[in-house]
């Protein structure tokens, strides 16, 4: 309730941060596709 | 009072609302990084021509220059001592703390990157180092013994461990600020730079251990102005930093450089002026006073500042040696680390621009011998206005609140620029694939990125 009431406040302090937030999420899914990438690779070398 | 020397308040005509310009910064530097990734494809930086001035070296490396920039260094530490125990103990009617903390500490990091490593010519501990060896060797009428060989390990600790104890003096401690304790600082900090030049040599322990001549020297290496084989040239600004050799202890360094400016902006934060009373509360609880008690909730605070800096940076290490290529931790911690000087320099330019130019006119009127205004001068008689501007006090419409704010977003985002690049040129020397050498980047762009909005958020603080 006091988190709700002050959101005002802190949301400009997180709205600083999501460039960050949105640059490391990015990172991370750049991160898991290429670890698929390299499995499928694995799979379909260990098939051949 | 704080909030008018950082120039902060009455943003109200800016177009757009202040986080947006964070926004707007990270897209410059994403749009910067695309630019360097298919625009730079080999490193230019390090290969960057030197153009040397003959004529130019030899008058400023002249036996007159020489000896008077050190005299005028000597001079002006003995001035900071002598009003420091003599003058007015008000802060703002004395010399010492206005000369160390605005004109020393922030004045020379601009005239460092505009002229290059200014400071050692007027470095007081070296010159006083020089003298005392010339006369030793004089007296001796032979060599002096050769002095102890400075430890690998050693490497940039003392001089990270100097800036610490400045940023701790003028952040943590109560009285930090008062002339007698900055007179005493500047005694102590004397003595232990002529221990360490007495075991390590003169230019050895300067080059290292000396705080303020390395961190002024990492700031020169910004400037166009460098020196090579003792002849002074120019260069393209930055790709001195590109040849930066760190030590052990120097990315620690960069982390206290950078972290006592973020403690000092996030001081100014609702999330630490919250949160600090209740430390110092737990700790009065342990029975300190309440003085010692707000001088460690300080301490604490800057060392989490520093430990958080630190840590953001090894994080974007860490990410960039998972892209391969066999490097450990700190061959990339170290590899990178020149790229933080930049960030260093825009941390303080943003963060101070304002308190040098507003608190930096004080110097006009503490000028007078015996460096105190006469009315407040507990010298009385003995004040002087030779300068005639015993009088002069601080004009704070020579910048108004939004040009201030469009300067320090300014200093931000081509800080954080240039350190993409001087990271970006780095990556191309180091790494043997080009693309192995872009995606290391996408971490460190994460890491300036980081920084950028960690500045902003910081600057935007002293207005709450």
């Amino acid at each position: 309730m006091f988190l709700l009431a002050h959101a005002g406040h802190w949301l400009v302090n997180v709205a600083y941060f999501v460039p960050v937030l949105g640059f490391l999420g990015w990172l991370g899914w750049v991160e898991i596709r290429g670890r698929r990438e390299k499995r499928a690779e694995r799979r379909e070398a260990a098939a051949e | 009072m704080i909030q008018i020397a950082h120039g902060i308040v009455g943003r109200s005509d800016l177009p757009i609302p202040e986080w947006l310009f964070g926004w707007a910064a990270a897209v410059v530097l994403v749009v910067s990084f695309v630019a360097l990734a298919v625009l730079w494809p080999e490193p230019k930086l390090s290969r960057a021509s030197f153009r040397p001035m003959p004529g130019l070296s030899r008058v400023l490396h002249s036996r007159p220059v020489d000896l008077l920039c050190g005299l005028l260094g000597v001079f002006l530490l003995a001035v900071t001592v002598y009003s420091g125990f003599e003058g007015s103990q008000t802060s703002t009617a004395n010399f010492a703390p206005t000369f160390v903390y605005v004109i020393f500490w922030l004045g020379l990091v601009g005239l460092s990157v505009l002229f290059g490593n200014v400071f050692k010519a007027f470095n007081p501990w070296r010159a006083c180092g020089r003298a005392v060896s010339w006369i030793a060797r004089t007296a001796a009428r032979a060599p002096m013994p050769a002095p102890l060989s400075y430890p690998e390990r050693l490497g940039h600790w003392p001089a990270a461990a100097g800036i610490f104890l400045f940023a701790a003096l003028e952040l943590a401690v109560s009285d930090g600020d008062a002339p007698r304790t900055v007179a005493i600082a500047a005694l102590v900090y004397s003595v232990a730079q002529f221990v360490g030049m007495a075991l390590y040599g003169v230019e050895e322990w300067t080059e290292r251990g000396d705080g303020f001549s390395v961190y002024f020297a990492l700031f020169a290496r910004i400037s166009p102005w460098s020196t090579r084989d003792g002849v002074v040239g120019l260069r393209v600004p930055l790709a001195s930093l590109a040849d930066f050799r760190p030590l052990a202890g120097t990315v620690p360094l960069l982390a206290v450089m950078i972290g006592s400016v973020t403690f000092d902006g996030a001081a100014e934060a609702p999330i630490w002026t919250g949160i600090a009373p209740d430390i110092s509360d737990f700790f009065q609880t342990l029975g300190l006073s309440p003085e010692k008690a707000l001088e460690l909730t300080f301490l604490i605070g800057l060392v989490a500042a520093i430990a958080v800096v630190y840590g953001f940076y090894m994080l974007g290490v860490r990410g960039a040696q998972s892209v391969g290529g066999g490097f450990t931790a700190r061959d990339l911690s170290r590899a990178f680390v020149a790229s933080l000087v930049p960030i260093a320099f825009a941390y303080v330019a943003a963060h101070y621009f304002t308190l040098l130019l507003y608190d930096g006119q004080l110097m006009v009127g503490l000028s007078n011998p015996p460096f105190g205004p006469v009315a407040s001068n507990p010298l009385g008689e003995a004040g002087t206005d030779i300068f005639g501007t015993v009088d002069r006090s601080i004009d704070y419409g020579v910048i108004g609140a939004t040009s201030a704010w469009y300067w320090m977003v300014g200093f931000v985002v081509v800080g954080h620029v240039a350190a993409l690049t001087l990271a970006h040129d780095k990556a191309l020397t180091i790494y043997s694939d080009v693309k192995l050498a872009v995606r290391s980047q996408y971490w460190m762009l994460a890491v300036m990125v980081g920084f950028t909005s960690l500045a902003l958020w910081l600057l935007s603080q002293a207005n709450q």
